[in-house]
């Protein structure tokens, strides 16, 4: 039997923190649009495709939803400074992420780069705001 | 497609029908074997339901054939289909105290909660094998509609809004928190077994959706439109029911209908009641005068006063609000000075409705008459548990952070956040209040302006509302909080947030 090869204590903590703060707050920010009181325009949607009773509609409202939800919460855990994350761009330049996002990459990606720049199905939640 | 309409399962095998103990035991049986939501079991339950508010009403009125304390009564005397006993000393018994009426009555307290049209559908349900499957169908989405309304309370986000429109005289939004509720409680009036399949329900909704009194009495033979009118009236005498169903048959919802009715009193009738009853028409009669002074004493327009006035169930309403305390001050003054003292007080009433709507608790004027007379006010709480960022909550910071970045006064860790469990709460979603956030201060900043906290107020406030905060005024709570503990460590804005 081989020995059991664990990753670096770092990796694990990244790992934890990837789940905790990235996956499961996207898990319960979707659960909220299932709750009888939410009324936002995500819960409103949903309701609205369930009303079909078809998987299909059902699914590709949720999918989008779900996507930015994590990436959401990702993008808020490098904002928060619990995922401590740099970027090289293609000219070589690196940048930290938290640092120079200001705390506000997540705020970017809900309000405008979800919708600039996805070549996939997109529903403007903002559309009368701009 | 009609559907089959099921026979009730305590269907009267003898005088008196199936004892209440009875009925419970059988009720306690099916939901023993699983099947406590079965037609059957649904029906026992509303019976009992029925007969249990029937034995609360009865004792408030004048004696019905089937009080305890009538000496004449024997529920083992024979009667015929109208409720007449055909034999023994009540032979000879009142028309308006048979039984049939008082099962009328009683079927007024199965619930329904639409003043001035419960006692129609009751009285149509009598009729069904006259008046075909619609009348019973339209029942059945009555019942289904009001078992509904009661799983969907009210919360205190839709509370909120609906003071928030009150005080602001926005009727139209008034009236879409009250359809977006209403939809609400569609939806879940759709899931109910009571509720008639669809067929069923095209045909009543192309019809009298309203269930209007005059239409539904016309759909009865003449003895029950005769029953049906003179029920109408009774129920108008009858405040507990009236009143409250006028509230809520106006959208008021059940505990604050209640309380408004009963005030911390649960009991149900008493002799109180009868005053009330005898003020019904009376206030009724002075509805336009009364509707004016509340317009003038609350600083509203006539039309929103009288739609206050509608709000609180009309005359009904108005009337066991104001109470019998009140009502005795009134019917004590000389003949010639009661309208105006009703009327007065009517519109003090009017005016501590839409005070206490507004969630302040408080009496316009203390000095005024009626002015400690109204309903128990809710002992206001939190809008929300603002925590901070750092504690065990996380959540969503309020206002956004990069908006205090590089004063030294801010700690991002210590500054107020809506934990994780109060977005729960209320229903919000995180993203899109981010989302709108980013997008409001992008606004801002191309306007060129310094932010200052009144902006930032107003935006964080517009992104909670947006993000699901179902009350403005909740979210504007919120942010006024937050904002006030940032002030009180001495932060300020350094920055548009996403915008430069």
């Amino acid at each position: 039997m081989g020995k059991l090869i664990m990753p670096k204590p770092e990796i694990e903590e990244f790992a934890k923190i990837l789940v905790r703060q990235v996956r499961d707050a996207a898990i319960h920010n979707s659960d909220r649009c299932l709750s009888p009181q939410a009324t936002h325009v995500a819960a409103k949607r949903w309701r609205e495709a369930a009303r079909t009773g078809q998987l299909e509609p059902i699914a590709k409202t949720l999918i989008p939803d779900v996507v930015d939800d994590t990436i959401f919460y990702l993008l808020h855990a490098i904002d928060d400074g619990s995922l401590q994350l740099s970027f090289t761009a293609s000219n070589g330049q690196t940048v930290n992420l938290t640092k120079e996002g200001l705390s506000e990459l997540a705020g970017w990606y809900a309000g405008e780069w979800n919708g600039k720049y996805t070549k996939e199905r997109f529903v403007d939640d903002y559309s009368d705001l701009r | 497609m009609n559907r089959y309409r099921m026979p009730h399962p305590f269907a009267p095998p003898r005088p008196g029908g199936t004892p209440l103990a009875e009925l419970i035991d059988r009720h306690a049986h099916l939901v023993a074997v699983g099947l406590a939501n079965c037609r059957a079991a649904q029906a026992l339950h509303k019976e009992i339901t029925r007969r249990k508010q029937a034995a609360l009403c009865l004792p408030s009125r004048a004696p019905l054939s089937n009080d305890d304390n009538d000496d004449h009564y024997n529920p083992q005397e024979h009667r015929d289909g109208d409720g007449k006993w055909t034999t023994g000393p009540n032979a000879s018994g009142s028309k308006t105290n048979n039984s049939s009426q008082t099962s009328l009555i009683a079927k007024i307290g199965q619930g329904f909660k639409f003043a001035g049209k419960a006692i129609v559908a009751a009285a149509a349900e009598l009729g069904s094998e006259f008046t075909g499957q619609a009348a019973a169908d339209r029942i059945d989405a009555r019942l289904a509609w009001e078992e509904a309304e009661d799983s969907v309370p009210w919360t205190d986000e839709e509370w909120g809004a609906v003071h928030q429109a009150i005080i602001s005289n926005d009727t139209k939004k008034l009236q879409e928190l009250i359809d977006a509720h209403n939809a609400k409680v569609a939806q879940a009036a759709e899931r109910n077994p009571l509720m008639p399949l669809p067929d069923n329900m095209s045909q009543l909704m192309s019809g009298d959706e309203d269930l209007r009194a005059e239409s539904d009495l016309k759909l009865l033979p003449t003895p029950l439109q005769v029953m049906g009118r003179a029920s109408q009236g009774f129920l108008e005498s009858t405040p507990k029911i009236g009143a409250v169903a006028a509230l809520q048959g106006a959208g008021i919802p059940t505990p604050i209908s209640a309380g408004l009715v009963f005030g911390t009193t649960e009991q149900g009738f008493d002799f109180k009641q009868a005053i009330i009853a005898a003020a019904v028409p009376v206030v009724g009669e002075y509805a336009e005068d009364i509707t004016k002074a509340i317009a003038v004493k609350a600083g509203v327009s006539n039309e929103f006063a009288k739609q206050i006035f509608s709000k609180m169930g009309g005359a009904g309403g108005m009337t066991a609000l104001i109470g019998t305390d009140q009502l005795n001050e009134i019917w004590k003054q000389a003949p010639d000075k009661r309208k105006a003292a009703l009327i007065q007080i009517a519109a003090i009433m009017g005016t501590l409705f839409i005070i206490g709507m507004a969630g302040h608790g408080e009496s316009s004027q203390p000095e005024e008459p009626g002015g400690n007379v109204g309903p128990e006010k809710p002992i206001p709480k939190p809008p929300a548990d603002l925590q901070p960022y750092g504690g065990s909550g996380g959540g969503h910071h309020i206002p956004a952070k990069s908006a205090f970045r590089e004063d030294p006064n801010y700690d991002m860790d210590e500054a107020l956040a809506m934990p994780n469990s109060e977005l729960d709460r209320l229903g919000a979603n995180h993203r899109v209040i981010t989302g709108a956030q980013k997008i409001l201060y992008t606004t801002f900043a191309k306007t060129g302006q310094k932010l200052d906290w009144p902006d930032i107020e107003r935006i964080e406030t517009e992104a909670l509302v947006r993000g699901g905060i179902q009350s403005e005024t909740t979210a504007n709570e919120i942010v006024k909080e937050a904002i006030s503990a940032l002030k009180a460590k001495g932060v300020k804005p350094t920055r548009i947030p996403w915008g430069n």
